[in-house]
């Protein structure tokens, strides 16, 4: 008979990847919703040639997912897996931004986790969920530097852009992700193994 | 062509797009794309929808680029007009099949790509919970409701519940899977062996040579 | 066929001791039926039996578990199926594919069966529990009993020598469950050995070959008497007393109302008034439709037809406004939690509540004295026990005082003494505030003289019944 203790374990528990997996679709889900708002959002800014504030101030949100993950899981890799998740489900289901959202949700997970990295994945409190949040805001925006074209905008729009989305990732994957984790900790419901 | 070969051909495609400044480049992505569609015998509502859906982030970039930019920003603002539609009719490439094609996509994913089957049932899973997990949400709130209270998407509690439910649920899941003989890192069969054509990995390289030879008078 | 030893099995979780020196012996080849109140140990040793605990828990196991010499749980999930098979009480959390052909498909796949027997196999099992025409229906849109149809054609398919289930027919209604009860026997009169919990004890009669009784974590075989006496028990016959409304002020009007579960229909076109300030127990088989009515009453679920609250079509009505005039008492006890302690989720209750004159501190206490709560103001709602959660979410929801308070089996899960104060509590109390209550029970020895009115839901039919009917 075989044996679990006499096989190798998984780098990637079955429940916590599917941990990963569900907290990726939530979160996906409760910012599906801003989906309109978000289009209307720009649309409306279009004209005044300020449409990409719109993304900025969303950014956030949609990168949730990272830090979350992160912070339940504890291990090196779960924000970029956590991310990769959530855009792989978004393509899966034919989301309007199918291929693209992929390539941006790795870009995302890969900002998210330098923070958890660059402190040694040893701090998963408020100092590694902060050190995500500026480290996301760099990589993506240097992302959005190539992708977007903003490399081609004039200083003061690029610092706007750079301030607000530095903005919005702080308060939906630092701030908020803090009082998530107080939550979680306060109930009891999650046991580090 | 296997799903798996096509989402690496768009993938490589869009990544390079991403360096490219080229407004040729991306009329050619454009109009390669809009050729096969023609084969697929799309509905007219999505042509619609292939046009409309890069329009608002296309012209958003063109106006920001035009009003806002630096430098050759005129070029740029074109570049990105037409980046968002090579972007998108690219992806629809493979997107809009997807329904039809995810479960070959997961399987090659499992069986060529070698991906971990926690991995891939992990994905198909949460993907078969969608309706519950739309409703969850719903009922998330209305709860709240009930005892005076709206969750709004800027308070923790909301995300709290949230996540309770995906950790019971991911409890539930993998005990489900389990007690169906689902073991991490044991070998499985598959009733339905994937094979990926000659003929596939032949259009693949071709179309990659292709594109390369496209950008070379744009190597600078 | 493997040898199962159950020997001195003691199992703690979260400090406090689920299963005192459990010891089990099973004869092979027979039918056994597992009973005692519900939070006493049952699950915890199905799920520790099926492998499942204690990896999927944070308990603490001591004692023996074994098959043919190996410790349950380290035996890999893919040869320990073949051992033991196991169903859950809900089988909507279970799957894992869209299909019960895919589910088949995935499960034979683990057992790393040849291709070419996967399909045989499948065609096989889905016929002996009758759902092949169901083979590639979306699982979702399976009733409950159909559901636990494909549970139970995936432990065949798998040839488990034991079969553990718990409260299986939880959301199976009456027909389905007798259909399921004959596959198990079939099943085990191949030589297979059978382990049911159940509530409901008719339809056993002469299948059962063992009794056991399991209550505060102690397991003993029932000998002869206790045997006879769980066996002859007849499905429960209690008359409610009842009789039908009168013509008086209605607050609920149901026009032509449907609804259904996806495609399937669960009520056909029905019209009916629910008078105000009254108290009407809803009856009906397992997954007929009843939470399915409480949760279109509260606008979570779509419905056909016009319902109207106050003469006020509810479609109409903004959600946060409605759901101050109707709540729901939910089945699962931690969807009505909003805050973290026992003491917060009452000061926001005592905040929001309609009625704060009543609900002052010292009532409060008094209440929470009669609920044994009082001594656990200082306790995470998430880490109170089920029957705890359970009292705690009752009197939350009575303290807010909602006009409509809509109960979906607020007793399941309570022993006698709770059942009976927890009745007491919602009686009073809706009394004082005026509040028309609609209460979904299966514990109908509890309720017999309660109700003012009684709805009965069956065969996509709800109709009063009482009186000269």
């Amino acid at each position: 008979m075989q044996t679990v203790s006499k096989s190798k374990t998984p780098r990637w528990a079955l429940r916590d990847v599917l941990l990963l997996a569900f907290v990726a679709v939530f979160i996906g889900f409760i910012f599906w919703v801003l989906g309109p708002i978000y289009n209307l959002l720009s649309a409306a800014l279009t004209p005044l040639g300020l449409a990409p504030f719109a993304n900025e101030l969303l950014i956030g949100g949609w990168m949730m997912a990272a830090p979350l993950a992160s912070i339940l899981i504890r291990q090196a890799g779960a924000g970029l897996l956590g991310e990769f998740f959530a855009a792989a489900v978004e393509m899966l289901l034919g989301g309007q931004w199918g291929v693209a959202t992929l390539l941006s949700g790795l870009v995302q997970g890969i900002g998210s986790e330098a923070g958890f990295a660059i402190l040694g994945y040893k701090h998963w409190g408020w100092r590694g969920i902060f050190a995500s949040a500026i480290t996301g805001t760099l990589v993506t925006f240097v992302w959005s530097a190539l992708r977007d074209g903003y490399a081609s905008y004039h200083i003061g729009m690029l610092i706007a852009l750079f301030i607000t989305r530095f903005v919005s990732i702080l308060f939906f994957g630092g701030v908020l992700v803090v009082a998530i984790q107080k939550l979680i900790e306060k109930s009891g419901v999650l046991h580090h193994g | 062509m296997n799903p798996l070969i096509k989402f690496i051909t768009v993938m490589v495609i869009a990544l390079e797009l991403t360096f490219i400044k080229s407004v040729t480049v991306n009329l050619v992505v454009i109009g390669v794309s809009a050729l096969l569609y023609l084969f697929l015998h799309l509905h007219w509502k999505q042509w619609l929808w292939l046009i409309l859906l890069p329009l608002l982030p296309g012209l958003g970039s063109w106006f920001s680029l035009m009003y806002f930019g630096t430098g050759n920003h005129v070029h740029m603002a074109w570049v990105m007009l037409t980046r968002v539609f090579a972007y998108l009719w690219l992806g629809g490439l493979f997107t809009l099949k997807l329904t039809e094609e995810r479960e070959v996509f997961l399987a090659t994913l499992e069986q060529k790509a070698k991906l971990s089957s926690t991995f891939v049932y992990a994905l198909v899973g949460v993907l078969n919970f969608m309706p519950a997990v739309n409703q969850q949400i719903k009922t998330i709130r209305i709860a709240s409701q009930m005892r005076g209270q709206t969750l709004h998407i800027w308070q923790a509690q909301l995300y709290f519940k949230a996540i309770l439910s995906a950790i019971r649920w991911s409890q539930n899941l993998a005990e489900g899977m389990v007690s169906h003989g689902f073991t991490e890192g044991a070998p499985r069969t598959y009733l339905n062996v994937i094979t990926i054509n000659k003929r596939d990995w032949v259009l693949l390289a071709i179309i990659l040579i292709a594109f390369q030879l496209l950008l070379f008078p744009n190597w600078y | 066929m493997g040898d199962l030893v159950v020997d001195n099995v003691n199992f703690a979780y979260h400090e406090s001791q689920v299963l005192t020196n459990v010891s089990l012996t099973l004869r092979p080849g027979t039918f056994n039926l597992l009973v005692g109140p519900s939070g006493g140990g049952k699950s915890t040793l199905l799920k520790l039996l099926s492998g499942l605990y204690p990896k999927f828990s944070d308990g603490q196991l001591t004692g023996k578990l074994s098959i043919d010499g190996y410790a349950i749980d380290d035996i890999v999930p893919y040869q320990r199926v073949t051992y033991i098979g196991y169903l859950f009480q809900n089988p909507t959390r279970q799957f894992v594919m869209q299909t019960p052909f895919e589910e088949l498909r995935f499960s034979l796949e683990n057992l790393q069966l040849p291709p070419n027997d996967i399909n045989t196999r499948i065609h096989d099992v889905l016929k002996t529990v009758g759902m092949l025409d169901f083979m590639h229906h979306d699982l979702l849109t399976l009733s409950g009993g159909e559901k636990q149809k494909i549970a139970l054609a995936v432990a065949l398919a798998m040839n488990s020598e034991y079969l553990l289930l718990d409260e299986p027919f939880a959301n199976v209604d009456p027909t389905a469950r007798l259909q399921l009860i004959q596959v198990i026997k079939q099943y085990q009169q191949t030589g297979k050995t059978i382990l049911i919990t159940d509530h409901d004890w008719s339809g056993y009669t002469d299948l059962i070959d063992d009794v056991f009784f399991m209550d505060a974590g102690h397991l003993h075989q029932a000998n002869q008497v206790e045997r006879a006496k769980v066996l002859k028990q007849l499905p429960i016959q209690t008359n409610i007393e009842t009789t039908l409304p009168i013509q008086q002020s209605n607050l609920i009007t149901l026009k032509k109302v449907t609804l259904s579960n996806g495609t399937r229909p669960l009520l056909s076109e029905t019209s009916l008034e629910i008078p105000k300030e009254k108290r009407i127990l809803i009856t009906g088989p397992n997954g007929v439709g009843k939470s399915t009515l409480f949760s279109a009453l509260v606008k979570l679920t779509p419905y056909g037809g016009i319902i109207t609250y106050n003469q006020q079509n509810i479609a109409k009505q903004k959600i946060a406004k409605h759901v101050r005039d109707i709540a729901l008492v939910f089945q699962n006890s931690e969807q009505q939690f909003v805050a973290m302690t026992v003491a917060e989720e009452l000061t926001q209750a005592q905040q929001f509540s309609y009625y704060p004159d009543i609900w002052t501190n010292d009532t409060l206490e008094k209440i929470l004295t009669q609920l044994n709560l009082s001594e656990l103001r200082q306790h995470v709602v998430y880490q109170l026990s089920g029957g705890q959660q359970k009292k705690l979410q009752v009197l939350i929801m009575l303290i807010i005082g909602t006009p409509t308070l809509l109960f979906d089996e607020p007793l399941a899960g309570l022993d006698n003494d709770s059942q009976q104060h927890l009745l007491e509590i919602i009686a009073e109390f809706s009394t004082r505030q005026h509040q028309t209550i609609l209460f979904i029970s299966h514990q109908l020895q509890a309720v017999t003289h309660w109700f003012d009115y009684h709805l009965h839901f069956e065969n996509k039919q709800l109709v009063y019944l009482g009186g000269d009917s």
